[in-house]
């Protein structure tokens, strides 16, 4: 037995024209499957005319507002962490760029020949560049490396202690909440 | 919309955290329905709600002010909804849950109290057995009175994929609320000494 139109008749009832429930009447009585349809939904019907609202618990906003410091603080992480992650991707891949460009273009006997060079010379650079050093630092007058060392000294207290305020104020008081 | 609540979100737009409180407390009720309706937990409603909260918090600047914000904001908690129900695929569970609540307990109640009660669960029981973006359709439809075009913009459907959605659901809840009568009938055959 067909069940169309019926089906959708028995849910959209009152948009039948009266020749049309009829018809539907006379189908019910005649099929037991759409009058299980027509029965149900007779009863969903009943359910949904008043559908109680379920309300939100108590402190529902304070508890948002409280958890919006600490939402903020893990998504600022979380972009740090996708900036850190970029940068390093970015640096791995030229890296590798690099490197692949230097396999193709030198031959391996070169190549194998720079690098024994470099590691060869090395100490006999790090030697020389100690004694430009050496060598300039004997040119600067004394009391210029006092002031410097003054300098780079009253900075770093300076900055410490402001961090270390920051960090005290935050570890006593929490984040702010609310 | 009125002006008070227009102004409240063009100061949440530029980043007024007490403007956005007001708007979560004008509407944390229908969102917390919608969730709990969709979800049938309540602690998990309140963790979908307040992650709805978030999600909008965190979009308000692209927040289209032609639009209706309670639309905007359901379909951002119908949608959190949709996917946390995929995620979980617990349909089967919670019919099974329902079974075992609404079996009456024996504990002195008020009449009236335990007849909401059963109505909760049974319509909650009901929703369950419909897949997350027909149950998200029939309760905006019954519980928030949306009309199809509505329903459609929440859950960015075409309007006759909602009417189609409708009609399947409401047939399928139809067949469950039958089938469900019917084990209740027959749990309480077995159970009765008469029988």
């Amino acid at each position: 037995m067909s069940h169309q139109p019926f089906e959708k008749w028995i849910i959209n009832r009152e948009t039948l024209t009266p020749s049309q429930i009829s018809e539907l009447d006379t189908h019910l009585k005649s099929c037991p499957q759409c009058s299980q349809i027509y029965h149900g939904w007779r009863g969903v019907e009943n359910l949904l005319q008043k559908p109680a609202f379920v309300h939100a618990p108590p402190h529902f906003a304070h508890r948002f507002q409280a958890s919006l410091a600490e939402r903020k603080a893990r998504e600022r992480k979380r972009q740090v962490r996708i900036a850190l992650f970029g940068i390093g991707g970015v640096f791995v891949l030229l890296s590798m760029v690099f490197f692949l460009r230097l396999i193709l273009t030198i031959p391996p006997a070169q190549l194998l020949s720079d690098i024994i060079g470099w590691v060869v010379y090395t100490p006999q650079r790090i030697a020389e560049f100690r004694f430009i050093l050496y060598f300039w630092g004997t040119q600067i007058p004394p009391l210029a490396l006092v002031a410097a060392f003054l300098i780079l000294g009253g900075w770093s207290v300076l900055l410490l202690s402001i961090w270390f305020v920051t960090i005290r104020r935050l570890s006593y008081q929490g984040v702010p909440q609310q | 919309m009125i002006n008070h609540e227009m102004d409240m979100l063009i100061r949440a737009q530029n980043g007024d955290e007490e403007a956005f409180t007001n708007i979560v407390m004008q509407y944390q009720n229908p969102v917390y329905n919608l969730c709990y309706r969709m979800l049938g937990n309540e602690q998990e409603a309140e963790d979908a709600a307040q992650e709805t909260f978030w999600r909008a918090y965190q979009a308000i600047r692209r927040y289209d002010r032609t639009r209706p914000f309670a639309t905007w904001l359901l379909s951002i908690a119908a949608h959190y909804c949709i996917d946390q129900q995929r995620k979980k695929r617990i349909t089967t569970m919670e019919i099974e849950d329902w079974m075992e609540e609404v079996i009456p307990d024996h504990t002195p109640e008020p009449e009236q109290a335990l007849h909401e009660n059963e109505n909760k669960h049974l319509i909650q029981g009901l929703l369950s057995t419909l897949n997350p973006q027909d149950r998200a359709a029939i309760i905006l439809r019954y519980w928030y009175e949306c009309s199809e075009e509505e329903i459609s913009q929440v859950l960015q459907l075409s309007v006759s994929a909602v009417k189609s959605r409708l009609h399947r659901a409401r047939l399928r809840l139809a067949q469950q609320f039958q089938s469900q009568q019917y084990a209740t009938t027959e749990r309480i055959r077995d159970e009765s000494p008469a029988f």
